[in-house]
């Protein structure tokens, strides 16, 4: 079948060209074609010249100006916060520390001024603690003591020669002298009278410091039962007028690792608990938290060893063999 | 055995008409590399290598030349931001055209340019005579001595071109005056070759058709 004048047209559109022998000789014989064909050529031809058309003058020098005048602004605004922090990290930081610092020190001041029991805690004798809570050691009481001693709860770092921690137990073991008065200001809900109807069937509220025949056996009532009154037990018998029967026979003793590194702790002991005056024992800690106790020919010291146990176990003091020395 | 030379792109029934576009494509490939690799003066070299067809695209889908340049601002300013995650897919003149575009694309939806174009279009339109058929398109062909003819034609199909859909438009230009094959066509149009193939029949048959009445 001879291929028509559409259809000529057709394969011009559809192919771009004659791609056929019969669509050529079609043209040749066809002088509408010939002439359909011809203006196709030059339509082409303008076509493809159109994509070789001279561009305005300074295209390229208009584009790149173009081009990095944008990359630059985005740059600048891409910076934007990098060369904030950059100039102003400084101002920033010692503004955000001011309020930092500021803001604490407003929640201080608008802060109750109760007495925090894990300071008054850090604050009592060793021994009195331990009396406190003998029989009933919390582990609580134990970890606040080694916080308020600055002491490692984990094993420490070695060091050739580990630096000595002393703390003033002697000024804490005469606490100042604080009125009735005082106190109620201070902790209300502490210090002030207890409401009648709490108080009904009891004696009205009495400071301990008023009745130091009691204050020792309440305080550890109260210390077996309430944490927060720890405090208030130790702070009672502290307050107390100390009488020759009650007066701590207490002694500051240093423990010590016998060899490499570990903590070096003051420790203020009973007189039971503590090496006679001048004395060394050898403190072995098992892992598994037992203590015992040998004197300086390798005999061992069973009496201490409880009061001993109370005391250092919480202090979380890492497994090993440990000097204790009686320092006064 | 006979060597065979691969092209970088499949090539249709008519080949590459430039053996200089193989070399173009290694150049703009290195270039690419290099502006990846943070050699940002490379991008000068990949405007330069493909500014002239970018705005020459641009004038004819948009009809304008100060359009045409603000869309080849664009253009290469989107090339510049996302030149970095460009993976070498398809060549970088396909997605540098692409790119255009789709700018040019965003430009004709614009109202503004729509509301341009539309005066432009009655414009030219109500000019019946042959010496202002399109004041928008500089005539910059390189022989002034060309013939009336040439430039008449040159002229009629300015407007012809823009008479056409922008659809239509852009096959013709990707095809007819930039050379593309129908591989990179689809690409850049985001469709099947075939589906290409049938738009650009559909094209010239409407260019034809609009040159019928201006160009006789």
């Amino acid at each position: 079948m001879a291929m028509t004048c559409d259809d000529i047209q057709a394969m011009l559109d559809r192919e771009g060209g004659l791609t056929t022998g019969e669509a050529r000789d079609h043209v040749h014989q066809c002088p509408a074609c010939q002439e359909a064909w011809a203006r196709w050529q030059a339509v082409q031809r303008e076509l493809r010249a159109m994509g070789e058309e001279e561009t305005p003058p300074f295209l390229h020098t208009r584009l790149m100006a173009h081009v990095q005048s944008a990359a630059h602004e985005g740059d600048r605004k891409g910076a934007w916060m990098f060369g904030l922090n950059k100039i102003w990290a400084g101002p920033i930081f010692v503004l955000f520390l001011g309020l930092l610092l500021g803001g604490f020190g407003l929640v201080q001041m608008l802060k109750p001024k109760v007495p925090a029991p894990a300071a008054e805690v850090s604050k009592r004798p060793v021994h009195q603690e331990a009396r406190a809570a003998k029989g009933e050691p919390s582990g609580d009481e134990g970890r606040t003591s080694a916080k308020s001693l600055n002491l490692p709860t984990s094993e420490p770092a070695p060091s050739p020669a580990p630096p000595e921690i002393q703390h003033d137990f002697a000024g804490l073991a005469a606490p100042p002298v604080v009125s009735e008065q005082s106190r109620a200001r201070e902790a209300p809900s502490l210090f002030a009278p207890a409401p009648a109807q709490e108080t009904a069937g009891q004696e009205p509220y009495r400071p301990l410091s008023n009745r130091p025949a009691e204050a020792s056996q309440e305080g550890r009532i109260e210390a077996a039962s309430d944490p927060g009154a720890t405090s208030r037990a130790a702070r009672a018998e502290m307050a107390a007028p100390p009488s020759e029967d009650q007066a701590p026979a207490s002694v500051v003793c240093t423990l010590s690792p016998l060899s490499g590194p570990g903590p070096f702790i003051s420790l203020q002991l009973p007189s039971e608990a503590s090496p006679p005056s001048g004395g060394i024992w050898t403190i072995l800690l098992s892992p598994g938290g037992a203590l015992r106790v040998q004197d300086v020919q390798g005999k061992a010291v069973t009496a201490p060893e409880r009061i001993l146990q109370e005391i250092i176990h919480p202090l979380h003091i890492p497994p090993g063999s440990y000097r204790l020395k009686r320092i006064s | 055995m006979t060597p065979v030379l691969v092209y970088p792109w499949t090539m249709d029934e008519r080949g590459p008409t430039d053996k200089t576009l193989h070399r173009d494509w290694d150049a703009d490939a290195a270039s690419v590399s290099r502006f990846q690799a943070g050699d940002e003066e490379a991008f000068e070299a990949l405007v330069r290598s493909r500014e002239k067809e970018v705005y020459r695209t641009a004038v004819r889908i948009l009809g304008d030349p100060e359009d045409a340049m603000e869309a080849a601002q664009e253009t290469f300013i989107r090339v510049f931001r996302s030149l970095r995650s460009f993976r070498n897919d398809a060549s970088f003149k396909t997605w540098v055209t692409g790119i255009c575009i789709n700018v040019c694309r965003t430009m004709l939806s614009s109202s503004a340019g729509r509301m341009k174009r539309r005066s432009t279009g009655l414009i030219k339109e109500s000019r019946a005579d042959g010496d202002d058929l399109d004041p928008g398109i500089p005539d910059r062909a390189p022989d002034p001595s060309a013939s009336a003819l040439g430039s008449e034609l040159n002229a009629a199909l300015a407007k012809a071109l823009m008479i056409l859909s922008p659809e239509h438009r852009e096959v013709i230009v990707l095809r007819d005056i930039q050379d593309l094959d129908y591989d990179e066509m689809g690409k850049i149009l985001d469709c099947p070759a075939g589906t290409v193939k049938s738009r650009l029949s559909r094209a010239r048959e409407a260019l034809r058709q609009a040159l019928e009445g201006i160009w006789p």
